[in-house]
């Protein structure tokens, strides 16, 4: 009889594969038992007296409230606005600024690259990589050790020589040629120097290729040879330099920097200590405060990031990492694939009388009617999900909204498939936060001196203030909105009230624009349900039945009909606005619909 | 009435309840820092930083993972770094391509009054190798959650932790 191993025995032992023969050998238990006991031995010498955890960090945060706790809470939030837009502590510089120039914040940032908490180090990291390449030259005259900057470049894009790849037109004509060869003609002939970035290390020069290219650009020429070997480039400092892809992605070329409204520690620093507190609406409203004022909270935040206790120290790291995160959109920006598939459903128009039909039934004439993948998941026995829905020439997405809702069912589109999956399966979005309002320096710093200059003293630097924001159009709108959160008394009307003026004449949506969260009024308005027997009606008419507001900026071509029980308004919504180019906002409790910026 | 203890980590998770996560996790992830960095304030330090990143990322926590692990990923993660930094990582320069060459172990390990000397023994294995014995033997977690913690196959925690025991019977006297 052959018995078990050493190895075997430990792997029985240890629990990564346990072996039947062992469990039932008399002989290879006592060998087992051996290697059981010295791994008991091990665990006695490493095992050691259970430790309390610190007083701070054990504050049970149960977010279940009282009754008299909720109105608790509301008396803070009410007291938090207070706080907010009313307590001014000498410290707190709401209309004038009193923020740090570029120059001093990127200065303070490099200092704290020394800091030895490690917390304040990766915020630095964070931030100088945001200000991009507005950071190089101060961080040049330090002796930073690039290894803190990962795969960042901290090297200046070099315009001329960009230039220069996107105007030099080339032939080029080689037959199982060396890679590195091809490189140097290319060179050459561009007038140009190329140098491979040392952390390429698979790029193998040596390997032969052939290439063949008339009348391209330079650019184009290297793109295409490139291609082939999974590689990426960037102008820096007189050079084309070839970088391993991953390296590309995350390069920053351009200068950039916040605009800074305001400068509120005081109030800050309360908002943070809420984060203290044991009840979570407490917490969820001062972290919405903190959000609101954007970089007049910076140097609270940074303060914060020494505190004893977790959860302050924790949502200061995350608020801080979201403020020198620039945000290019405050729209999510979803995959190519997936808007050729949104765009392919909202395109097709369909006419359907469903009777209790199987949803595996819809799922196929879905698949026929868009040529998509339609898969069913995580829903059980689907052939047994009966849909009853009537329509006339709606688009396939109106139609699929409209049927599957009362099932509780949504229909995703991801860059593989069309996803039938049950409501609380969707993915979740992330919360929306206003945004953070980075941009080039130069604009920025005019930016933060005009808002000031609009909330100051002298009435013909107001003027000009306006002037200049009157011309920025849709892209002062959230700059504006920020600073009527911020600023007080006439400097916020001022705000306000040339938003409004500002509103008139523009369609916003350009600039990073805080899109908030819904508000609770807000969201029972859209969880209105009715039932709908359309027939030849335009949107308005549509939503009468809902008692709601609405203002319709920008309506959908044509009337609809179709039939549907139950349904919510924000189905309606979607389902009759989103392949119309449309789009649902809310101002109050009045809902706009107009066209998607 | 719902009962804390009865809740799951998933539940503490979605209703951010930091306080309860601190209670149940702490010792385990002190334990694990104490291991890994010694008994000093260091590692106290340690444990609570990685509550204040599991604070700050709990949204990124991503349902249907272990919490426990998560955690301790977290925990790994910073004191690699915090040694890294140091340059008091010692790595096992071996490949892990291979099982070692186990015997059955002599009593060296098994002797009681040699715990201090275990220990000691545990303290100069390279930090991946001593990872993987403080989370399989100390913190008791299975293979796989070993794995998820540390990024690695369930194969990899095996040879790591039989080299951690070869090493071990080869170092006590």
């Amino acid at each position: 009889m052959t018995h078990a191993s050493p190895v075997e025995l430990h792997d029985h032992v240890y629990g990564f594969r346990p072996s039947a023969h062992v469990a039932g050998c008399p002989e290879c238990q006592d060998r087992a038992a051996t290697i059981a006991a010295e791994r008991s031995a091990i665990g006695k010498a490493l095992s050691e007296e259970p430790a309390a955890p610190p007083q701070e960090l054990l504050r049970a945060r149960r977010p279940r409230l009282s009754a008299a706790g909720l109105i608790a809470a509301a008396a803070l939030l009410a007291a938090l606005a207070w706080i907010l837009f009313h307590e001014r502590k000498p410290a707190d510089s709401p209309a004038d600024g009193g923020q740090p120039s570029q120059a001093e914040a990127i200065d303070r940032l490099i200092a704290e690259l020394k800091s030895p908490s490690e917390a304040r180090r990766e915020i630095a990291v964070l931030a100088l990589k945001a200000y991009g390449e507005a950071a190089l030259p101060a961080l040049a005259k330090t002796k930073i050790d690039p290894a803190l900057f990962g795969e960042y470049r901290l090297k200046a894009f070099d315009t001329a020589v960009d230039l220069r790849i996107r105007t030099e037109m080339l032939d080029m004509d080689f037959e199982n040629t060396a890679l590195g060869d091809i490189l140097q003609e290319l060179a050459k002939k561009a007038g140009v120097k190329i140098i491979v970035d040392r952390g390429f290390r698979d790029l193998d020069l040596k390997r032969a290729v052939t290439y063949k290219v008339k009348g391209l650009t330079a650019v184009n020429c290297l793109k295409l040879l490139l291609a082939q070997f999974n590689g990426d480039f960037r102008c820096e400092e007189g050079a084309v330099v070839i970088l391993e892809p991953k390296t590309g992605v995350i390069i920053h070329s351009a200068a950039r920097a916040p605009v800074r409204i305001g400068r509120m520690k005081a109030a800050a620093a309360k908002l943070l200590a809420e984060f203290s507190s044991d009840s979570a609406d407490r917490r969820a409203a001062a972290h919405q405060s903190l959000t609101t004022l954007g970089f007049a909270a910076e140097e609270a935040l940074w303060e914060a990031l020494d505190s004893k206790d977790p959860e302050v120290k924790g949502q200061a790291l995350d608020l801080l990492r979201w403020l020198y995160t620039p945000a290019d959109s405050a729209r999510t920006v979803s995959h190519p694939r997936t808007r050729s598939v949104m765009k392919k459903i909202c395109g097709k128009r369909v006419t359907v009388d469903y009777q209790e039909v199987a949803l595996t039934t819809v799922a196929e004439l879905l698949t026929t009617l868009c040529e998509e993948n339609v898969h069913i998941s995580g829903i059980d026995s689907p052939d047994r999900l009966l849909i009853t829905f009537k329509g006339a020439d709606l688009p396939v997405y109106s139609a699929l909204v409209l049927a599957l809702e009362p099932k509780r069912l949504a229909c995703i589109a991801t860059d593989q498939v069309m996803l039938i999956t049950p409501e609380r399966s969707k993915p979740e979005e992330e919360p929306r936060r206003p945004g953070n309002f980075w941009t080039a320096p130069g604009e920025a710093k005019t930016l933060e001196e005009t808002l000031a200059a609009l909330a100051g003293d002298d009435a013909a630097a107001r003027d000009r203030a306006t002037a200049t924001l009157t011309r920025l159009g849709d892209r002062a709108l959230p700059l504006l909105k920020r600073a009527a959160e911020i600023f007080e008394g006439g400097a916020r009307e001022r705000c306000r009230s040339l938003r409004a003026k500002i509103l008139q004449a523009e369609d916003p949506g350009r600039f990073d624009e805080p899109l908030a969260d819904r508000a609770q009024a807000q969201q029972e308005i859209l969880d209105r349900k009715a039932d709908l027997d359309v027939n030849g009606l335009g949107l308005e008419e549509i939503l009468k039945p809902y008692g709601a507001q609405v203002e319709v900026r920008s309506k959908p071509v044509g009337t609809f009909r179709f039939q549907a029980k139950e349904v919510r308004l924000e189905t309606v919504l979607k389902a009759l606005t989103i392949p119309h180019g449309l789009d649902f906002t809310f101002e109050g409790e009045r809902l706009i619909i107009e066209k998607k910026p | 009435m719902e009962l804390l203890a009865d809740m799951t980590d998933l539940e503490l998770v979605r209703a951010r309840d930091a306080g309860e996560l601190v209670r149940r996790y702490y010792g385990p992830v002190f334990g694990l820092t104490r291991r890994l960095l010694g008994n000093g304030p260091e590692a106290r330090d340690a444990a609570q930083e990685t509550f204040a990143r599991a604070i700050a990322h709990l949204g990124e926590f991503k349902p249907g993972a272990s919490f426990r692990s998560w955690l301790f990923a977290i925990a790994a993660n910073h004191v690699r770094d915090l040694l890294r930094r140091r340059r008091q990582l010692p790595l096992d320069p071996s490949m892990e391509e291979e099982t070692p060459d186990l015997s059955l172990p002599d009593e060296r390990i098994l002797r009681t009054e040699n715990r201090e000397r275990v220990a000691a023994a545990v303290d100069r294995l390279p930090f991946d190798l001593k990872i993987a014995v403080t989370l399989h033997i100390q913190q008791e977690l299975p293979p796989a959650e070993i794995a998820e913690t540390l990024g690695i196959s369930a194969n990899a925690v095996r040879i790591r932790l039989y080299r951690a025991l070869a090493a071990l019977r080869k170092d006590l006297p």
